[in-house]
């Protein structure tokens, strides 16, 4: 007779982890980061408009931030610090770099403190915001088309990655794009003037910070309709931004609002 | 259902069946995996034959059968299925495999089919079996090894078998449902259609665990759930012939022994009360692995037993040794990948966070505690929920 020991659950478990999901999703950034780095380091070189401060700002603040969540998180088992990291350097490439690097990881800090304190609740807009707040615009503006379409197509090459290997709710993307498109075709209906939204909205600006939401698994909705919603809603924010011209056609702003409606939303055991 | 397969043919891989069919002692439990207990009614010294009642628990009209005959020993505790340690009937082989005379096969009606199937547990047809059942399904998708074995091993028993309950039951269609990764034993199947022309073979690239009917019959069959259709299991199949054959309940079951932990994994066809450890010493004994832990039933939804002085009952399929990966579980990431599984189509997610509506429909298939990527015991929980609820 041969003794075992017992447990209680299941005996075999699928191979990928929330680690390697945020691992992956870390890996998928690196495209971003080195598109980061080349149009705000390289290209100010190429145009003899930098100094050497300005080429390794990018770096400094990714640096700066990173460590801050290591030295953070020293002693925090409960919250996974790769999941942090992944956070600052969303909020990294958020940002616009040409804003004072002192308030950048301020914020970037007080972020981090955030969303170790509100273990599920997304912190970055709400970085996002206070940048705004203090300096009144802090949006990223490609000037240059090539960029815009590189962004695209590394955008495009994430969501094929994420969903290979990560994690990613697509129907966000999906159903943010199909609202934007519809609801610019109405607006040209209706007002006849030429909304060149289209070209802004798949540009690294917006795409980028609605895969980023698709990512973000602790404030958004897990089921199917949830995510529908979530992604026609901010279509239908979108376009209402754009025709007023309000301050809410920034999709960060944006996904903060929406974020605010779901915990109400969950409040009222609602299932999204 | 759990997972698309892949379209690779790996039916090749099939074993062939051993046998340990002569135990000297054979083990009757005095209890049941539902807690239903028996009363003895043979005294020590007393000859039993094959297919005897030995024990009864009047107040279900339950019984328990000897699987040998031979003569009615001393009693014992032995383990059960659910790791519970209880009182059982102990009978000594004498391997001469005595029937009552009056125990010989018989043509049966509908109605005496029906209270067969009833009177010896074959709980799953029986439960969708009424007396208006239009359609049968087979559902061999599953790719439990057990299932091809036995359909490689007794195709045409289990064919002709099939064709005898359609026929006593005046059932009109029979469909097989085949995993793609079973290419030969679908050519296998496929070869007999011209002699029984009421079983239809299909192909399918999704895996339906048991609980997963609704979605079978939705996705396969475009159909909703109803009475008229009965959904079966190969095994239910195996032990119907076994009991049209001799007239005698379930003596021998095929089960699959396997894991890290077990020198020769195994398909073997045992009698029912035979123990664990004799089997495992019988096909090559167990490997040195650290921590090693004995899982009754399937890896995501099976029960894990402190000892292997467990008896073989008729409920028990599969036996694993594996090593003991406990994974440690963080918080929930609400990545809703629980509901994405979900069978019953419920949401784990919010039973978790103490909304328990629609619990009750919960199978307890694992499949929310195996998908988990923050490695939460998701079922563990519902079960407690359930327990408390007494649901």
């Amino acid at each position: 007779m041969k003794i075992f020991s017992t447990r209680k659950g299941v005996f075999v478990k699928n191979n990928k982890s929330y680690l390697d999901i945020i691992n992956n999703t870390l890996i998928s950034l690196i495209p971003f980061v080195i598109l980061s780095v080349i149009e705000y380091s390289i290209l100010q070189v190429y145009n003899n408009a930098s100094t050497l401060y300005q080429v390794f700002k990018p770096i400094i603040i990714f640096l700066i931030l990173i460590i801050s969540v290591i030295v953070l998180e020293k002693n925090n088992e409960q919250i996974n610090k790769n999941y942090i990291i992944l956070q600052s350097i969303i909020y990294a490439l958020m940002i616009n770099i040409n804003l004072n690097i002192m308030i950048i990881i301020t914020i970037g800090i007080l972020i981090n403190i955030l969303t170790i304190k509100l273990n599920r609740i997304n912190t970055v807009p709400i970085g996002y915001l206070l940048m705004m707040i203090i300096t009144n615009n802090a949006n990223i503006s490609y000037t240059n088309i090539i960029f815009g379409i590189v962004s695209i197509v590394i955008v495009l090459m994430s969501i094929i990655y994420l969903s290979k290997y990560a994690f990613l709710k697509w129907r966000i993307i999906i159903f943010y794009i199909i609202t934007i498109v519809v609801g610019v075709i109405i607006l040209y209906l209706i007002s006849k003037k030429n909304y060149i939204v289209l070209y802004n909205i798949i540009l690294y600006k917006y795409l980028f910070k609605v895969l980023y939401l698709s990512i973000d698994m602790p404030s958004t909705p897990v089921t199917h309709k949830g995510q529908i919603t979530e992604g026609i809603l901010l279509g239908i924010l979108s376009i209402i931004g754009i025709y007023y011209n309000i301050f809410i056609k920034d999709v960060v702003i944006m996904i903060l609002l929406i974020n605010i409606v779901i915990i109400l939303l969950k409040k009222l055991k609602i299932k999204v | 259902m759990i997972a698309k397969t892949h379209n690779k043919d790996e039916g090749s891989k099939l074993n062939k069946i051993e046998s340990y069919l002569k135990p000297k002692l054979i083990y009757i439990p005095l209890e049941d995996e539902n807690n239903n207990t028996y009363r003895h009614i043979v005294k020590q010294g007393d000859y039993i034959y094959k297919g005897d009642v030995v024990a009864v628990n009047n107040k279900l009209n339950l019984k328990m059968y000897s699987s040998v005959s031979g003569y009615a020993l001393y009693g014992s505790n032995k383990l059960i299925k659910t790791g519970k340690k209880v009182r059982c009937i102990v009978i000594e082989n004498d391997f001469k495999e005595k029937v009552r005379k009056n125990k010989k096969t018989i043509t049966y009606t509908k109605e005496e089919l029906i209270k067969l199937l009833s009177k010896n547990k074959i709980e799953l047809i029986n439960n969708y079996l009424i007396n208006d059942t239009k359609l049968l399904i087979i559902n061999i998708s599953n790719n439990n090894s057990n299932n091809n074995i036995i359909i490689d091993n007794y195709t045409e028993e289990m064919l002709e078998t099939i064709d005898n309950i359609i026929e006593i039951l005046e059932i009109s269609k029979t469909i097989l449902l085949v995993n793609n990764k079973y290419k030969n034993i679908f050519k296998k199947l496929s070869s007999y259609s011209k002699t029984y022309s009421k079983i239809e073979i299909k192909l399918t690239n999704n895996i339906y665990l048991p609980g997963c009917e609704e979605k079978l019959l939705n996705k396969e069959l475009n159909m909703k759930s109803n009475n008229k259709v009965a959904i079966s299991n190969i095994y239910e199949i195996h032990e119907i012939a076994e009991l049209l054959k001799t007239n005698i309940p379930i003596s021998e079951k095929i089960i699959n022994i396997s894991g890290d932990g077990i020198n020769n994994n195994t398909n073997i066809k045992v009698k029912v009360g035979t123990l664990v450890s004799e089997v495992i010493y019988y096909i090559g004994g167990y490997k040195n692995i650290k921590d090693p832990l004995l899982v009754i039933g399937n890896l995501i939804n099976g029960t894990s037993v402190c000892s292997d002085d467990l008896i073989i009952t008729k409920d028990i399929d599969s036996i694993y040794i594996v090593n003991n990966k406990y994974e440690k579980n963080s918080s929930c990431i609400n990545c809703g990948k629980c509901i994405e599984v979900c069978p019953s189509k419920i949401s784990p997610l919010s039973i978790l966070e103490g909304n328990s509506k629609k619990i009750e429909k919960c199978t307890e298939c694992g499949l929310c505690s195996f998908i988990c990527p923050s490695k939460i015991e998701v079922l563990e929980v519902i079960k407690q929920i359930k327990k408390k609820a007494n649901i």
